[in-house]
């Protein structure tokens, strides 16, 4: 535990760690990009599922649905796992709360 | 007229009731961002679908005749639970910009569901309106909610 808080402390200390906890903009924006990208990745996730119960496009076979949209889920993760990373970096404090 | 509305509805009880509740608006807001979630997926497959981009056997029309359903369960999410959200404090959300914006966009992504739901059966549609449709919707959904995330800030 000791380890992951200094760890946390050094990368806190960091210019670029300060400068997102200090800007209005640039939290508020990644946090928007990350919210979307987990929206998006629930949404598809949801079609997929919805069409392997059957409730949702019939018509095509649900392999190809899933090999057709399982990519922009990924799309989504690789989004909200970039823009993830520097939200509890700059509030470390917040996050070693928890 | 709507801010009469604005106003009478931070008088009643059910904006009482959020305001002094430390659980119904978080409650209500993970209601509103699955709604968001699963609104953004339908539309985005759906307008993926419109625009030429196929998912197999499905046609536009049996595409767009299945998908319409998650978007709606989606929005009467967002509609209803969004709703209730305002009740915390009607009026400081009637003179918020970003959701006025917001308003705004989801009526036009309404409109622009229901233009792809009156054409969708009709064989003689261009392809390129199919095209500016198909990026309309989810371009709309993506601007509904980066206007929701805004009205935190403004």
């Amino acid at each position: 535990m000791a380890v992951i808080e200094s760890v946390a402390q050094l990368v806190y200390d960091t210019s670029w760690a300060t400068a997102i906890r200090e800007s209005e903009v640039v939290f508020p924006v990644i946090e928007s990009v990350h919210v979307m990208a987990l929206a998006l990745i629930a949404g598809t996730i949801a079609v997929v599922d919805l069409r392997l119960l059957g409730v949702v496009l019939r018509q095509a076979p649900a392999v190809q649905v899933e090999r057709r949209i399982v990519p922009i889920t990924w799309a989504g993760f690789v989004v909200m796992a970039i823009s993830g990373g520097p939200l509890p970096i700059s509030k470390r404090l917040r996050v070693g709360a928890v | 007229m709507i801010h009469w509305f604005f106003a009478a509805y931070a008088g009643t009880a059910l904006s009482a009731a959020v305001r002094e509740s430390r659980w119904i608006f978080a409650v209500f807001e993970m209601v509103h961002l699955t709604g968001l979630a699963l609104l953004g997926g339908a539309l985005l497959i759906a307008g993926a679908q419109l625009a030429g981009w196929s998912l197999g056997a499905a046609t536009r029309a049996q595409a767009w005749g299945s998908l319409r359903w998650v978007a709606l369960a989606g929005l009467a999410g967002i509609v209803g639970s969004g709703v209730v959200m305002v009740g915390v404090n009607p009026l400081k959300y009637y003179y918020n910009p970003a959701f006025n914006v917001k308003l705004w966009l989801l009526l036009a992504t309404v409109l622009i569901a229901l233009v792809v739901n009156a054409l969708v059966h009709r064989p003689d549609v261009p392809k390129a309106v199919w095209r500016v449709l198909g990026a309309a919707l989810p371009l709309l959904f993506l601007s509904v909610g980066l206007a929701g995330r805004a009205i935190g800030l403004l």
